[in-house]
């Protein structure tokens, strides 16, 4: 246990466990996305797939992986960000970029804000189902602890202010998954040219498939398509 | 040409400090810019002022004691230049530029633009070398080295350890400094008998430095002036990966 300590002591140690979890995280974004699609082919599929995730075995395992990998990202980059807060207490007068990007040097505030989406997200279209029925949420239904995943989701995204504010917080979400997801692959220890060559288009297509497929379903909503 | 110079001034590790104006005429485009400074410095001198300290020693660009930001970039505009081997060439009549020190909490600035390295020194005796028996030189070509791994560690082994990286840095980080001295000695066959244990105690230093983490943001790749690439740093990461998760008590360490 000592070596798993002082590796989570180190910054390359804490980096690694921020990549990890932020690798699972894209791939749960990218396959929750992709679950979503099913909205296009109607609210048969869509409600079976909701039924599907309310098996106890499959809702309760994805979310204590979700909700550990997000703790452990969560708190590995606020010690991280403390640290090099720390490191530099006086800035330059002028500064200049030279290769770091919007993206790279937002991340610590697009985190938060795919958080504040994380968590709105939760009271839209889950906490409903729970004991209490707390949800930010038109007209949520349910049968027997099952949410109506299709109405539920048509309802929340036909209201425009709602899918609006699903669409910015996609961007910001993107903005976090296209630096995160180059800059994990470099992390975790890719070094040739040609494989980050390859790792920056991969990401940036993965990316582009979340964020697009998120944005599809909400438009589509919002104009009453589906 | 003429310039005007916005220096930082300051006194000593616990003045505050401050931005300083200065006039300088009569700048040949030959000069270097140290050289720009020495007449600064001259005509301050003159008027009975404090001269504007710099560090400095071999003015070739391969000492490594030299550097500043300027104008928000570290060394200044040209790519793969030190600040001695920069030319006045490089700036234009009536330019305004902003002289800053490195500003990182691991470099306390000692006077001026001159700031305290010893960090990175530290960080190299923490793991920088590769033990060896002594006795009469060996063989030369006795120990086979393949040319990439050749060809990688020369490169890594160009860091002239000016600190322009951490300096340029948006997290005030060590991790290209570090990477270079460790794919230096770490992809050689001398140096591989170390390699993880290096790899920790090297990473480790860095961290007791007070330096800021790698968020990839690729600022020092850009302003290092021996070219040192960032997938140093991924290869470091590699290496502290194996070193603390994946090997087994390390029975060949010969730093114990
Ligand atoms: S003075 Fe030696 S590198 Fe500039």
């Amino acid at each position: 246990m000592n070596f798993l300590l002082s590796f989570w002591r180190s910054t390359v140690g804490t980096k690694v466990v921020v990549a990890v979890t932020g690798l699972f995280l894209f791939a749960f974004t990218l396959f929750h996305m992709i679950g979503n699609l099913q909205v296009f082919t109607g609210p048969g599929d869509m409600d079976a797939y909701g039924a599907f995730l309310h098996k106890p075995e499959v809702l309760w395992g994805g979310r204590a992986l979700v909700s550990t990998s997000i703790l452990l990202h969560i708190v590995g980059t606020v010690k991280l960000v403390k640290t090099t807060a720390a490191a530099r207490p006086q800035g330059y007068r002028k500064w200049t970029a030279q290769a770091s990007t919007f993206y790279s040097r937002t991340m610590k505030f697009t985190g938060p804000l795919v958080l504040v989406y994380f968590v709105v997200h939760l009271l839209n279209l889950t906490t409903g189902a729970e004991p209490g029925h707390i949800a930010l949420h038109p007209n949520y239904l349910q049968t027997d602890g099952v949410p109506k995943a299709f109405e539920n989701l048509t309802a929340l995204l036909g209201n425009p202010l709602w899918a609006a504010f699903y669409i910015v917080a996609n961007l910001a979400l993107g903005f976090h998954l296209w630096h995160g997801a180059y800059s994990m692959c470099k992390t975790l220890g890719l070094s040739g040219h040609r494989q980050l060559r390859l790792a920056r288009i991969i990401a940036s297509l993965l990316t582009a498939t979340v964020v697009g497929g998120n944005i599809a379903i909400t438009t589509a909503c919002v104009l009453h398509l589906v | 040409m003429r310039l005007t110079l916005h220096i930082w001034r300051q006194k000593g590790r616990s003045d505050k400090g401050g931005f300083e104006t200065h006039q300088v005429d009569n700048v040949s485009e030959h000069m270097s810019f140290l050289e720009m400074l020495d007449v600064l410095n001259e005509g301050l001198e003159s008027q009975g002022k404090e001269p504007v300290a710099f560090e400095h020693d071999c003015r070739e660009g391969i000492c490594g004691s030299c550097g500043f930001v300027i104008n928000g970039r570290a060394h200044g505009p040209m790519t793969r230049t030190t600040v001695c081997q920069l030319h006045m060439r490089s700036f234009k009549d009536g330019d305004d530029l902003t002289l800053e020190p490195w500003r990182a909490k691991a470099f306390p600035i000692l006077r001026d633009l001159i700031v305290d390295r010893s960090a990175f020194d530290r960080i190299v005796q923490a793991g920088g070398f590769v033990s060896t028996n002594t006795g009469s030189a060996p063989e030369a070509n006795s120990v086979p080295v393949r040319r990439d791994c050749a060809d990688k560690s020369m490169d890594a082994a160009a860091c002239i350890g000016c600190g322009a990286c951490v300096a340029m840095c948006p997290n005030a980080s060590a991790s290209l400094f570090t990477a270079a001295k460790l794919a230096h000695l770490n992809l050689l066959p001398q140096g591989e008998p170390e390699r993880l244990i290096r790899s920790e105690k090297m990473v480790l230093q860095m961290d007791i430095e007070g330096f800021g983490h790698c968020t990839n943001h690729g600022d020092c790749e850009v302003v290092c002036p021996k070219g040192i690439s960032v997938t140093t740093i991924a290869q470091m990461n590699r290496n502290y990966v194996q070193a603390t998760l994946l090997s087994s008590p390390r029975e060949g360490d010969s730093t114990e």
